[in-house]
């Protein structure tokens, strides 16, 4: 989808077309939702903040500047914004269960134990890094945004984003190639 | 050209994926790798982060139906819900809705009547009175 027809479906949706919403939910939920639940331990609180990013988008559409930025960096922001939030109000909160750990990773084609357990000390990984260290590489590596979206969505200069995914990366290559190789 | 050093720093911030690459620095990034062989172990090492990266998959989950159900209704909508609930046991919401013009009809009805007939004793009150203040006491007992 390009930007007139992003621009044309976000028209419509200030305008309470709940069709042309549904298809920007079609096309945006998904990634909006490993996002997050990348971003949080807490899959509930996860699925929550998809909802409450849509709902904004339903009743702030006639604020959204095409030519600012592309819906889905739009969309991102917002949803980073609400992770935060939750992030900062249930810091210490941690799923050490095994059902949340079921929960929160794929499968995989065969439900490969292995692949699970290496998702899950990924995601133990990612959840030791520091807020903006681990929105700074959710957002590149994970989300594909460009390194100037990122930067504005964490809101701080490009140099300042490559230093936190620079720092990132570099911990979590300790972490987990070390961890590979015992 | 870009120096041995800054692709390092480059490849340790973006991983060893040319999509992930700053977009103005790609080819600038593809040429040092070509005019230095010995940096392909650096991009290696970034790859194999990258691959344990993506190993973490959340396992999907389909919001879009809770998504649009959690959208506020208008006011239309609220009326013809409460009209037509999906629920059986409110079965009395469309009767009680079928049944308002009747009920209507009649209210209607019931004090339309009433107005007519306070007409009728008011003109005919009137004229008792006319013919009390015209006649005197004597034609009454003519």
């Amino acid at each position: 989808m390009d930007r007139e027809q992003e621009a044309l479906l976000v028209g419509r949706v200030a305008r309470g077309d709940r069709a042309a919403f549904a298809l920007l939910v079609e096309q945006h939920q998904r990634p909006l939702s490993s996002y997050a639940r990348r971003m949080l331990s807490d899959v509930s609180a996860a699925d929550d903040i998809v909802q409450e990013t849509f709902l904004r988008l339903w009743t702030r559409a006639a604020s959204f500047n095409s030519a600012a930025a592309r819906l889905t960096t739009w969309l991102h922001n917002i949803a980073h914004n609400l992770c935060v939030d939750s992030f900062r109000r249930n810091a210490r909160m941690e799923f050490t269960d095994d059902e949340a750990r079921l929960e929160s990773v794929s499968n995989g084609p065969d439900g490969d134990i292995e692949a699970m357990e290496s998702a899950w000390r990924v995601r133990r990984a990612l959840q030791a890094l520091p807020e903006r260290q681990r929105s700074a590489l959710l957002l590149c590596h994970y989300q594909g945004l460009s390194n100037r979206d990122a930067a504005k969505i964490v809101e701080v200069s490009v140099d300042a984003l490559e230093s936190l995914l620079a720092r990132a990366r570099r911990r979590l290559k300790e972490e987990l190639l070390s961890n590979d190789e015992s | 050209m870009m120096s041995p050093e800054r692709l390092q720093e480059l490849l340790d911030t973006y991983g060893a994926r040319e999509e992930r690459w700053p977009e103005d620095q790609r080819q600038a990034m593809r040429s040092c790798l070509d005019d230095f062989p010995e940096l392909r172990r650096q991009l290696f090492e970034a790859r194999e982060l990258d691959l344990i990266l993506d190993s973490f998959i959340p396992a999907e989950v389909d919001l879009e139906q809770r998504i649009l159900e959690a959208l506020p209704s208008s006011a239309l909508d609220r009326m013809l819900n409460w009209l037509l609930p999906p629920m059986p046991q409110l079965w009395w919401r469309p009767a009680m809705a079928a049944a308002l013009p009747l009920v209507l009809g009649l209210a209607l009805g019931v004090e339309s009547q009433k107005l007519v007939s306070t007409d009728v004793v008011t003109d005919w009150e009137l004229q008792e009175r006319s013919l009390l203040l015209t006649a005197t006491e004597g034609d009454w007992y003519e």
